[in-house]
């Protein structure tokens, strides 16, 4: 059954925090809420958890009102950005406080408590770390400390709040893996909040992308990536650009070539959006071919070429992104100039109220080839 | 020279001697001409001066008092500190400045007032003799002088810890079961522990050393409610006798001393969780 959320609304003066959301989510899903701050994820999290009230809706649990527990009977796991862990007890202390607080009639024995604290301590492998302090620890052990410290008392949702936010990058590569392995062996229901995309899209089953206090889209990884929803999805998953085109009748007008999209009912659309990926715009294998594109700035970073591109005359520069490959074998550009291709661009009309109506994936034909290419969707608004 | 040579600060021995100066000349200085008058009575004159019932009950009230004043600052401290940091109220930051008074106040004018309100005819004073409380010139007026005076210190001292306490902390333990009960002791209390044995010891060191405030309420009856430093006043005053004010004022300094020493070493016990290694 998992939980069901529904229409939870949640308002901080004039500020709209949660703005009618509904997500459910299922039993053993690892589930990621990406926004960037101030998107309305952390008061999702924790009106979950019980710390907040939500000023209306519902979150049930296997059909049961969730937000009528208080958060000390809710058996929610919650670990913080910056693990909150108690400085004054040491690891051991940490991990069996949820045990020890319970009413005596339910408290474990003090040897099942020692043998429950070592036993997540070395599922967390931190074995031999019992009686540290955590200001002796490293931010990467303090993570797994509080995590084994939520998993005490066995909850049924575990939530994650940042879980990696404060860690330097090469443990938080490191630890993604580690928690997504560690999710599986346990199977508990997981929502976790991140503003970092490749987070999200590397470890959850699910994401859930938060805007303004709104859900933009809810889908795996590789659907909210390749369909962005809205322009904002594009924009924040997709790193998506936008693009100077028209939708005039069928057509889509886009550096003087016109694109025929079907199904475009254009005369809706109070506003249309072109987003063009950096990884779509790609070097043209025959010279002299596309678009032209002046070649502003160069990075390689990694394995790939990162580059920054005036093409045409559109005076936004144009981020694209190469494997150090195809630079190789494509970049005939003697001087600064080169020709690129768009092998995709993302058509959203929206209406009057901002609301996305259509959205339609263009792939443009290559300007020479008289191929067309091109599956295109009608998305429900 | 290494030392120098690390330091941020140009100019390390012109600072340090002046350093050592100033306290030698204020501090060090006169507690070794204090020392030195008590030692010129020798060990039985300095007995004489001590060993007198007078002295001993003065003494025993001057620690026992401080001693039991601090306890009470220290809860009642918290309790302030608490509700002036945690919640917001109408004429709080009134309040605020309310708790500084006693810092402000010349000491005599609290003596005074404290007397002036709890004198037999005084305003709650004689509401409370029909009780059979009596507060004026009696041990508790002795207490409640050295409890007005020192509240500031454990107030001051918490507030900017409480304030930059987190409160991630305490929704942790919410979220982890723990009843609020439990939140305040296991968690908040512990933290806070260091900080409020800071309070504690300046409020017992300004409890101890207090004169002004303390000898008008307390009436100064022989054996009941003298204190120390009245005696020391005393002793000069009427006898001119400043070796045996010294002798007083010797224990006195080593007493305070042993106190702080203590107090000290026990706030390092209760950081001990945040010694790294």
């Amino acid at each position: 059954m998992g939980i069901e959320i529904s229409r939870l609304r949640r308002r901080f003066g004039t500020f709209l925090a949660l703005d009618d959301v509904s997500l459910s989510i299922g039993d053993g899903e690892f589930v990621a809420v990406l926004g960037p701050s101030g998107s309305g994820k952390s008061s999702l999290l924790r009106i979950l958890a019980g710390l907040d009230q939500p000023d209306a809706g519902s979150v049930l649990r296997d059909g049961r009102d969730l937000l009528a527990l208080d958060a000390r009977r809710r058996g929610v796991g919650l670990v913080f950005q910056h693990y909150a862990l108690f400085p004054h007890m040491t690891v051991a202390q940490n991990v069996a406080f949820g045990l020890r607080v319970r009413p005596w009639r339910v408290r474990p024995k003090a040897q099942a408590i020692k043998a429950t604290v070592e036993d997540l301590l070395r599922r967390v492998e931190l074995e031999g770390f019992v009686d540290r302090y955590p200001s002796q620890l490293s931010g990467g052990q303090r993570q797994r400390v509080a995590l084994a410290r939520a998993l005490a008392i066995e909850p049924r949702l575990l939530l994650l709040d940042e879980p990696f936010g404060a860690l330097d990058a090469q443990v938080r590569v490191n630890l993604r893996g580690w928690l997504r392995e560690f999710h599986r062996s346990l199977g508990i229901t997981t929502l976790f909040v991140t503003h970092d995309q490749d987070e999200a899209l590397e470890m959850a089953d699910r994401v859930v992308v938060m805007n303004r206090g709104r859900i933009e889209q809810i889908g795996a990884p590789e659907q909210v990536y390749r369909q962005p929803a809205t322009p904002f999805v594009s924009r924040f998953i997709a790193r998506g650009q936008r693009l100077p085109g028209e939708v005039r009748g069928q057509h889509l007008h886009l550096f003087g070539h016109a694109w025929r999209i079907e199904n475009f009912a254009a005369a809706d659309a109070h506003e249309v959006a072109v987003h063009v990926r950096p990884e779509d715009i790609v070097p043209a294998p025959v010279p002299g071919d596309g678009l032209t594109a002046q070649l502003l700035n160069l990075r390689h970073v990694a394995g790939s070429v990162r580059a920054s591109l005036r093409v045409e005359s559109w005076d936004e520069p144009l981020e694209a992104e190469w494997s150090e490959r195809d630079w190789a074998r494509c970049a005939s550009a003697a001087d600064d100039r080169l020709h690129v291709h768009l092998q995709a661009v993302t058509v959203f009309a929206m209406d009057r109220d901002g609301r996305v109506r259509l959205r339609s994936i263009v792939y443009p034909p290559y300007a020479n080839s008289s191929i067309a290419v091109g599956p295109w969707r009608r998305i429900e608004a | 020279m290494t030392a120098m040579a690390r330091s941020v600060l140009p100019g390390f021995r012109l600072s340090t001697g002046y350093t050592l100066l100033v306290l030698g000349s204020c501090v060090l200085l006169p507690l070794a001409a204090l020392l030195w008058t008590a030692c010129e009575l020798g060990p039985e004159g300095w007995w004489a001066q001590i060993g007198t019932r007078r002295v001993l009950a003065s003494l025993r009230l001057s620690f026992g008092a401080a001693l039991l004043a601090a306890t009470i600052d220290a809860v009642l401290g918290l309790l302030v500190a608490w509700v002036l940091v945690r919640y917001r109220f109408a004429l709080r930051r009134q309040f605020d400045a309310l708790v500084d008074l006693p810092f402000a106040l010349p000491t005599a004018v609290a003596g005074i007032s404290l007397t002036a309100l709890y004198a037999p005819n005084g305003w709650l004073g004689s509401r409370l003799l029909p009780l059979g409380i009596e507060v004026a010139y009696t041990r508790v007026g002795v207490l409640l002088a050295m409890v007005f005076v020192g509240l500031p210190f454990v107030v001051r001292t918490l507030q900017p810890v409480l304030e930059s306490m987190e409160s991630d902390l305490e929704e942790a333990a919410y979220t982890l079961g723990a009843t609020s009960f439990q939140r305040f002791f296991r968690v908040l209390l512990p933290l806070l522990l260091p900080t409020l044995l800071t309070g504690y010891a300046l409020a017992l060191a300004r409890a101890i050393g207090e004169y002004g405030s303390v000898i008008f309420i307390a009436g100064n009856r022989l054996f009941r409610t003298e204190i120390a430093p009245y005696l020391i006043v005393q002793k000069i005053d009427s006898q001119y006798d400043y070796r045996g004010a010294a002798a007083l004022g010797a224990v006195m300094l080593a007493s305070s001393l042993l106190l702080l020493v203590a107090m000290a070493w026990l706030q390092r016990w209760t950081r001990r969780w945040a010694v790294v290694r």
